[in-house]
Formats: structure tokens, sequence, C-alpha cells
């Protein structure tokens, strides 16, 4: 428990910092409860993922450079973000292989962790409890499963909250069809996909979808919202603070 | 209209099409939970069988040319004629001087990817022969006058009774729901082109650089009826179907069969080491060794894209994708579909015409973690992002976008300006907007985290 | 310079990754699960496994009752349909039984043109091993009397010997007879190409039956 001598710099995605600040909210006041200062530079922007995933790594490395300038003294970072945190982690490395920024650039993915990883590292999920009577579904993002491994983790936060039924589709996690600029460029394909998604969680009658994307939640926010389909989807800390009765 | 707004044209057909997706999802699941099963079922450990196949498959590509010598020797040394084809016009070049050395009128093939590439049947039909496709899932499309949906499974998108009404109506078959009885009918209306086809053709999954030896590997018999009956054979192979000897195959065979079919190992496996030879009674007398390269040799020499071939055509990247499950194989427009036709065909075709393919997907990842071979599938797709993009082959729209992107949101101030502006001008262009992107960019709260921050650091 | 040259120069101007180590094999008993052992799992598992699959298997004590197996599955067919190559044995049975040799067509149908071979109903052959782990018949043009015998035939009966049983497929590759052709066999033919619907008998034999003798002691 904090182990940090720090505060935790906060690294809230721009999709967050613009659309969706709440689950920005939701994960400090998570990690006010448990003790620990946290701080927030708002030089920050954006990971530069959007151009990388595009084939614009000029672009990409223009936008990263900044964050790394504002992250590099930083302790532990902290983010609510599985596809942002693996694009520091996994891609950082590749974006700045050969740059002078390399080393600093790589340094980086260790120190950053995506909420989940943050409080398993820190033995925290003992310590979380509530209650909370409804059948979820969890949607792992496909960057989290495949490219941070995380499979258990938001599970086993989860369990800790009294009342839920865990409702699970069988096999692998299918990606929602967010996939960044996929979803704007061929949107049609991107909607196909997060109905298919959606789908497979409301014909087990699940009440919430908890996510740990906010991209995979705001594209699935959208296509509800665009076929009248009556599912909450809220991100991990979103629905911790509802389940923990954090305010 | 360019190759990639037909692409956009029909993918968003697709998508939008109920009763194609139920199809596709239908049949992919049962597909799915039969290939998990079997690869606990029969491995140890299915990772060590991958990384043991990805090893072995490395190896020969690092050695390559060797290998390729060593099997054209000792293929040769039995009887056999090879014949190195650059690009698919030699190809069918050369099967067409076969043809008439042979006085070939009828022609019987087993499901060949390679020769859909090189556009076989088409030149078969021009030069005024007949072709037969004995898998059924390659007559279905045929009768149907289609391109193979999925490399493995050609006519996964038709159901039993659109099945039954073109047999109905191209083969006279009574309409039945029966797909025993539709397969029956398939039997018989082959069994005459087997033993009256004057030259086989078929593919080879394997070939065995040591020993010298073709394999194919089948469930219906098609592909060794091909083999056995006329007086000819003829082989069309991409050159990266290498395997070392044939000590391979107790690993490949299953490994493909797992990932294929989620069978432990396909019904028929067949080593072709020669045409007929001395003291045997059947089989055919000449048998021709088509290699082809038709771009191969120019994606191995991108060393970061040499990994794509090791692929074995399994079928396990289609079946995982989810962009594919959304729009089927015709989409693609290309002989091979999916995450590994969406990284090679790029490379093998005009990259500017082609990279659309390698956009449309959403970089999951489930291709690489399905993919027997371990190829690096979706950061392969990215690289050809990042070659699209240096070749300047992005488009204008796209180039200057993440310009501008990259320049308010490389400085906070600036995203703080352009925030202002957007929030303003947000409303007033959204009803403008193309409809999917109408639907998809959601309302913009009055306060960013930022702010929000500002605001609870001084409560 | 011809194509040939053209590839494999291309191939060789491309700089290599690094000279890896040719791979060792790893053998079957290490990479799969159910690696049969003693004789009597070798025989279990091949049973269980060519079950699973539809095919048929007749245990024959000896050669007298495997002569009467096969004599009772061919009966059934039209006199002159069935077509055998399965020297050693075939002879042996045909002494035992030598209505068998009256229900068996000319040899010289072996090398028939396609169109009169394609009336046979039954094709009876040797095997040049039996896989257990995959429940496979291993059988080659040599051994086989040809490569047609075994997959034109509606139906295809294997005459074979216990001892032929081998645990899985690298032992049996590692003893290939010398021929033109070789093939692996598991299970009759199928299909499952119309909404995957498994139908057998797509284009090879839709029946497929082993008749295994127990070795005489």
């Amino acid at each position: 428990m904090n182990t940090f001598k720090s505060k935790i710099a906060l690294f809230i995605p721009c999709l967050v910092d613009q659309v969706y600040p709440e689950i920005g909210m939701a994960m400090v006041r998570f990690l006010r409860y448990f003790g620990y200062e946290v701080t927030y530079d708002p030089r920050q922007t954006c990971c530069g993922q959007p151009a990388f995933n595009a084939g614009h790594r000029n672009e990409a490395r223009k936008v990263a450079r900044t964050y790394i300038r504002v992250f590099e003294d930083a302790e532990i970072i902290v983010s609510p973000s599985g596809s942002c945190t693996a694009m520091v982690r996994n891609y950082y490395p590749v974006l700045f292989h050969n740059d002078q920024v390399c080393e600093t650039a790589r340094a980086l993915g260790s120190r950053v962790l995506e909420f989940s990883e943050f409080v398993h590292r820190e033995n925290l999920t003992e310590s979380i409890s509530g209650k909370f009577p409804a059948v979820i579904g969890f949607h792992n993002s496909c960057h989290s499963y495949r490219e941070l491994g995380i499979r258990e983790l938001p599970f086993q936060i989860l369990k800790k909250i009294d009342g839920l039924e865990l409702r699970q589709p069988p096999g692998e996690p299918v990606c929602c069809g967010f996939g960044g600029l996929f979803s704007a460029k061929y949107s049609a394909i991107a909607a196909a996909m997060a109905k298919t998604r959606l789908s497979s969680f409301t014909e087990l009658g699940v009440d919430y979808v908890i996510s740990n994307d906010p991209g995979c939640i705001m594209h699935m926010r959208q296509e509800a919202i665009d076929r009248n389909i009556t599912v909450q989807i809220l991100h991990l800390t979103e629905f911790l603070m509802k389940a923990m009765q954090i305010t | 209209m360019s190759t990639f707004s037909r692409f956009l044209r029909k993918s968003a057909a697709k998508a939008e099409d109920q009763t194609h997706l139920l199809k596709i999802l239908k049949a992919v699941s049962t597909h799915d939970s039969k290939v998990e099963a079997m690869k606990n079922l029969q491995f140890k450990d299915w990772e060590s069988a991958r990384k043991q196949a990805a090893t072995i498959k490395n190896h020969v590509l690092e050695n390559l040319p060797g290998f390729l010598e060593q099997f054209e020797k000792c293929i040769t040394e039995r009887g056999a004629e090879v014949l190195w084809a650059g690009n698919g016009i030699e190809a069918q070049n050369y099967f067409l001087e076969i043809c008439r050395r042979h006085h070939v009128r009828k022609v019987i093939k087993s499901k060949s990817m390679t020769t859909e590439e090189i556009s076989l049947n088409e030149t078969i039909e021009s030069a005024g022969m007949q072709v037969w496709e004995s898998d059924l899932g390659e007559l279905i499309v045929q009768l149907a006058g289609e391109k193979p949906y999925h490399i493995v499974t050609p006519a996964m998108h038709k159901n039993t009774a659109e099945i039954a009404e073109l047999f109905h109506d191209k083969l006279g078959v009574p309409i039945t729901e029966s797909a025993e009885e539709l397969t029956m009918a398939a039997r018989t209306y082959l069994r005459d082109a087997y033993v009256t086809a004057d030259i086989g053709v078929t593919g080879a999954n394997f070939l065995i650089a040591r020993e010298g030896a073709v394999v194919l590997t089948e469930n219906e018999g098609n592909a060794r009826l091909t083999m056995s009956c006329p007086p000819v054979h003829v082989v069309i192979a991409g050159i990266e179907k290498i395997l070392p000897s044939m000590d391979s195959l107790p690993l490949f065979l299953p490994l493909l069969a797992t990932s294929g079919t989620g069978q432990q190992i396909t019904c028929y496996n067949t080593i072709i080491r020669g045409p007929r030879r001395n003291g045997e009674v059947d089989g055919p007398q000449k048998l021709y060794i088509i290699l082809l390269d038709n771009g191969r040799s120019d994606l191995y020499r991108k060393e970061r894209f040499r990994e794509s071939l090791r692929c074995i055509r399994c079928g396990a990247c289609l079946n995982a994708c989810p962009v594919y499950r959304t729009i089927g194989g015709h989409t693609y427009q290309t002989t091979y579909q999916g995450p590994i036709g969406s990284v090679i065909t790029p490379h093998l075709k005009p990259m500017g015409e082609w990279q659309h393919l390698s956009y449309a997907s959403s970089l999951c990842a489930a291709c690489t973690s399905v993919c027997p071979v371990k190829i690096d599938l979706h950061t392969l797709l990215l690289e050809n992002r990042w070659e699209a993009c240096a070749n300047h082959q992005t488009g204008m729209l796209w180039r200057f976008g993440l310009k501008f992107w990259a320049f308010f949101f490389s400085k906070r101030s600036r995203l703080n300006f352009f925030r202002r502006i957007g929030r303003i001008k947000l409303p007033i262009i959204r009803p403008f907007l193309p409809h999917g992107l109408r639907k998809r960019v959601p309302q913009i709260p009055a306060k960013t985290f930022s702010t929000l921050w500002k605001e609870y650091e001084q409560s | 310079m011809s194509s040939r040259d053209k590839t494999l120069n291309r191939l060789r101007q491309s700089v290599q990754v690094g000279k890896s180590e040719r791979s060792v094999i790893i053998p079957d008993s290490e990479l799969y699960t159910d690696f049969p052992v003693s004789t009597a799992d070798l025989l279990n598992l091949f049973s269980e496994r060519l079950r699973q699959l539809h095919g048929e298997l007749i245990l024959a004590e000896d050669m007298s009752a495997a002569a009467d197996n096969l004599y009772e599955t061919i009966y059934e067919f039209p006199p002159n349909s069935c077509l055998a190559h399965a020297p050693g044995i075939l002879e042996e049975m045909a002494k035992l039984k030598p209505a068998i040799a009256g229900r068996l067509a000319d040899n010289t149908m072996l090398a028939a043109d396609s169109p009169a071979f394609a009336r046979i109903t039954a094709g009876i052959t040797n095997a040049d091993y039996l896989v257990a782990r995959s429940g496979s018949i291993i059988l080659s043009a040599a051994t086989a009397g040809g490569r047609r015998l075994s997959v034109l035939p509606p139906v295809h009966i294997v005459l074979a010997y216990i001892s032929q049983l081998v645990p899985s497929l690298d032992t049996a590759l590692e003893g290939l007879p010398e021929s033109s052709y070789i093939t692996i066999i598991t299970g009759p033919s199928r299909t499952s190409d119309i909404e995957k619907k498994l139908v057998l008998g797509a284009h090879g034999p839709k029946r497929l039956v082993v008749i295994l003798i127990k070795n005489s002691a």
C-alpha cells in the first residue's frame, strides 16, 4: 500500500480530458480514497496513438515528445486507459527507435500503469468492498487483453463487490470496433462490430457493461444511443464510485 | 470507381446485412469451439507447438533458395518436371503449353488458392477447354459464378436452401433440404469428370525439400482422385510452401488441421514423390510442378514482412477477425482475404491501390493470437500503414488532417484554443456531417478534465 | 535470365536475418497428449479413433476368422465388383476360404482405364502402417495396388495385422516404402462445406472397413 514517495501522476487520455472528464475524476476520487496523493500536469495532451496507428509516425512523435517532456520525471503514472498505456509501454520504444529520447521513452514503460494494474500492484484489491446488486458484463479492451496481457485483474476487482452477478460471453473478448481512426474511416463496419459486441452482452441480460478503455466506452455508448439499446456502459472507475459509494 | 471506394461501399452494405451477419456468426462460432477444443485435446502445449512451427518456418525462409534447389533436384530425379514461373502470366503460359502437349480438353481441379491467384479457370476456358472444380465448396462457387468466400471453406456464405436452388438450376438436382443428398449429387456429377479428365491440377500444402515431395491435405478425397485418375498431374505452388523434410509433417499436419478446421488431422494427407514409378499399376505418367513467384520474392526482400511467408493458409486469422466476420470474404476483392490477405496483398499488388485493406482493421490482434506459425499479423498491418504513409499514399485528407491534429495536440495552449473553437463550431457543422460521423461524435461537455481538476483542487 | 534464376537471385540478394540452427525436431511423444505406450493401448486408441471417425473396425482372432469377416463384408456386393490387391494376406485368406476368390474381379482390372475402374464397388488393400493416435491407415501405391483402388470405389477394405500398429505419425514416416504416392487415410471421406453439416462419402470412399488380424502366436 502506498509505496510511492512522490504523488501519483495522472495520465488523462485526450478522450477523457475532452469528452469524458468524469472518468478521470472517478479515478482521482478512487486514489484519494485509498490515501494516495495525486498530481495532474495540465501540459499533457495526448499519447500520440491516433496518428501512430494511422501510419503517420512523424505526427505521432510530435505529440508524443510533449508527453515525454511532461512525464519524464514522474515516479509513477496511472491511466484509466489500456490502449494509451500500451502505446507508451509497448510502442514508444518503437516510435522513438534511434531517436535521442529513445532511452527516456523506453524507461517510461515500466512507470506507466493502467488502472487495474495499479490496483493490483498496490494490493488494493483486498481492501475494495461495496454492494451493488446488478447483472454486469465486463468488456476487456483488446489492447488491455492482448497488448498489456491484462486478463484477470479487472475481474478480481469486480468480485469484491457484493451482489454483482457477472455474465460473460463465451470465449475470448471480441473487439468492439473502435480502433481509433478505424471507426471514423470505416464507420459502417465499426458500428456493426459495436452492435455485435453489445448484443453478446445484452442477450445475456446484463444491466451494465463495464470497460477499462474510454475509446471502447465512447464507441459502444454511441451505438447504444443510435440503436436505442438500454444498457448502461461505464468505466471501471465510474462503476467503483457507485459500488463503493465514494463521493 | 477506385478499389478503395468499391471496398468502402461493399463493406458498408455487408455491415448492414443482418442475414449475412447471422450466417457468418453461426459458421464461425461452431468452428471456434471446435478449434479451441482440439488445441487443448491434442496438444500438450499449443504455445510450444506454435513456437516450434514458427522456428521451422523461419529456418526455411532463411535458407529458401537452397531448399528450393534441393526440392527441385530431388523430385526431378524421381521423374517430375519443375518449372519456375516469375508471375501469373508465365504460370498460365506453362500450363497452356502442357495442355497443348498432352492434347487436353478436360481439366479436373482440386481446391487451390494459387490457381485462383493466377486466374487459371479463366485461362482454361478462354483457351477453349473445360474445367471442373472438384472440391464441393469450390464447385458451389463455380456453379454460382462467384469467387471463393474463404480460403478454406469457399462456400461458407451459402446456406443449404441456396445450394439446393443452385444445384437444381445448374445440375437438375431435385430440391432437397438434405446436405447429404446435395453432396451425393455433387459426387455423382463429378464422377465422370474424374475418370475422363485429361489432366488433374492441384495446389500444394507443403513442398518437402530433402525427400522431394508434394504434400496435399484434404477431407473429401477429390484431390486424391485428381492425382490418381488423369494421365497428367500439374501442381501449382507458391515458393514459400517449403518444409525442410518429411519429419516436419508430424507437427505441421495436425497443426494445420487443428487451426484450420478443429480436426485432429484431416481425412487424407497425401505425399506425392513423382509420377507413376516402374511397377506401379496406375497414376499419372507425367508430373509437372510449377513453382510460382508472383511477388513472393519481392515480399521476401522486405525483411520486416518476410515472416508473412510462413503462412500455411489455415484460415484461422480469417475466422478470428471481427472485421472479416462483419464484411465476409468477397468484400476484400482479393484472392487472399482477412488479415493475411490484408498484410500481403499491398506487396503482391500496388501498395497505393491496396493499402486500404491494412486500414480496415481495429488492430485488435486476434489474428496474431491465433496464427499457428506466430506471424505478427497486426503489427504487419501497422507496418503497411507506415509504408503507405512514407510513400505519401494515404491521401490528402489524412495527411493534412493529421498534420493539423498534431499541431493542436502537441501543445496544451493550442489544444485549449482548438477546443474553444470546436465547441462553438461543432453544433453548427454537426447537421452537415455525414451520417456515420454525426452518429459517432458524442456530445462535448462544457468542461475538460483540466478545468474540473482545477475546481477540485480549489475546493 | 530465366525466371528460375531471377527468383533465386532475388532471394539470395536479400539480407539474411541470421543463420539459425536447424531446429531440433520434437518427437510426437512430447508434443501430443494421448501418446499410447503398450500394445493394448495402441489397439484401444486406434479402435476408439477409427470408430469416432465413423470407420468400421473388425477385430479377427486369427487369419481364418479374418477370412470369414472379409467374405461376409463383400458378400453383399455384386460379384466381380470387388477388386483386391493385398499380396500375402489375401493369398492366405483365399486358401482358408476359397469362396472369396469367386467374389473378386480379375486383377487385370487394376490397370483398367478409369471409366471401367469406376464400376468397382469395393477396393481391398493392405496397409503399410496403422497409426494409433489418429486412427489412421498409411498406404502407398506400391503396397495398395496403385492410387485408385483405395479412393475411387465407394467402399475401401483394409486388411492389416495388429503388429502394424505404430503410436504416432513420426514412427511411420521414418519407414516409408519407395513409392510415388503415399497417403494417410483418417476415416471415410467427408465434407462440412454445406452449413458445417457433416456428410460422409463426399468423393472418396463412404465406407472404410478395417479388418485387423491379431497376429498368430
